[in-house]
């Protein structure tokens, strides 16, 4: 068993787990699994994982080892991905895969496009934020500036999450999409300036991250949870913010 | 009200696809936004609550999420997080900050109490429905030994 390789195998892992946007649990079990299947005994693997960095130490005839493995950069929600390297770690469990097949496949993984292109993310944040403004209570034309407002925010998030965490991005996003609204209600094309604001900001609401610290929580991952439950709080706050910020503009 | 249906579906769809679900989970996300949007509406139309509709909403959502993540073999979160994207109050959280904008605080704060109660009550079902698969899929595990 050449340890090297199972190191690469189980940080990059869970390196890319954790970027994706995996549960906490899952990540530690993940990497496990990977180790395990890879030669070294159960109880010989040790791992703890938080939001922001991966220490696992491992057992081998040589000795023993921690490693860390800061993690830090922007996130890409990938649930794709997650999934995939889930389904890895089955197949090497089972045996259906190596050491090496794994690793020029979480490779591969990891410079691989994203499984929805730019255009169709567009038309998806389009018709997402349009169809909220229409269940909100919207009507008609509505649908056509939530759409617009919601490409906005979506677009505004993606290149400024690269420069400062999510909040700011979200806080930002937020405030240009609101503001969008706000005018579309000034110039006098929608009565419905509330519906508007909402639709287009919807989707930036912190849904994995709640998601994901009620589970963390849940498994008992206390660090990891209450980190990303105040992640999502003060995303959430962000977004509170720049809506009360735009609409004391049209008040 | 068959619009509003179609369209949480395709609000639900359309959100998993910018978390880049995997292809074969949009027509479950898509079916978990009509069952949302459908427990929530049924629910009020009948006199329940506006917090216990949206618990009931997200208990039936999260449940059916679980059971898609076994039968799919993906992470639950996959279909969990664009599941409750219709449920959350988006509406009256706008209201509450634009009473405060308007200096009326006291509607502002219950609006807003009214808000993080639902949130709440959304997470509430996402605990619960968890907790039941955790003790079942255990049990099963043990059983199976």
């Amino acid at each position: 068993m050449d340890e090297e390789q199972i190191w690469r195998l189980c940080m990059l892992a869970g390196h890319q787990l954790l970027r994706y946007g995996a549960e906490t649990s899952r990540i530690e079990e993940t990497i496990t699994h990977f180790a395990v299947s890879a030669g070294v005994q159960m109880d010989h693997v040790q791992c703890f994982v938080t939001p922001t960095g991966i220490f696992v130490s491992m057992t081998t005839p040589a000795g023993t080892t921690t490693r860390l493995e800061r993690v830090s950069g922007a996130r890409i929600l990938d649930l794709d991905k997650v999934t995939q390297i889930n389904e890895l770690s089955r197949k090497m469990q089972r045996g259906e895969c190596s050491i090496d097949e794994a690793l020029i496949k979480l490779e591969a993984l990891d410079h691989a496009p994203l499984l929805y292109s730019r255009p169709v993310q567009i038309l998806a944040a389009a018709l997402s934020s349009g169809s909220f403004t229409i269940i909100l209570g919207g009507a008609g034309l509505d649908f056509i500036y939530g759409a617009v407002g919601g490409i906005i925010a979506q677009e505004l998030t993606r290149w400024t999450v690269r420069y400062v965490p999510r909040f700011f991005a979200v806080l930002l996003a937020s405030l240009v999409g609101s503001l969008f609204a706000v005018l579309i209600s000034i110039v006098g094309l929608s009565k419905h300036e509330g519906v508007i604001i909402i639709g287009a900001i919807l989707p930036l609401l912190p849904g994995l991250a709640v998601t994901n610290a009620i589970r963390d929580l849940l498994a008992g991952d206390l660090l990891a949870g209450v980190a990303r439950g105040a992640e999502a709080l003060f995303t959430a706050a962000a977004i509170a913010v720049a809506v009360a910020l735009a609409i004391s503009i049209s008040t | 009200m068959i619009v509003s249906t179609l369209l949480s579906a395709l609000a639900t769809i359309a959100f998993a696809i910018l978390n880049q679900v995997p292809k074969k989970a949009i027509i479950p996300s898509g079916i978990l936004g009509i069952v949302a949007w459908l427990f929530l509406n049924g629910a009020l139309k009948n006199g329940a609550n506006v917090i216990a509709a949206n618990f009931m909403a997200s208990l039936a959502v999260s449940l059916l999420s679980e059971v898609f993540a076994r039968y799919y073999r993906m992470p639950v979160t996959v279909f969990a997080v664009p599941g409750i994207i219709v449920l959350v109050p988006g509406m009256d959280a706008y209201f509450a900050m634009r009473d405060f904008v308007t200096h009326h605080y006291m509607n502002g704060m219950s609006m807003a109490t009214e808000t993080v109660l639902i949130a709440g009550a959304i997470s509430t079902g996402l605990v619960i429905a968890g907790v039941l698969m955790r003790s079942i899929w255990r049990q099963r595990k043990h059983g199976a030994r």
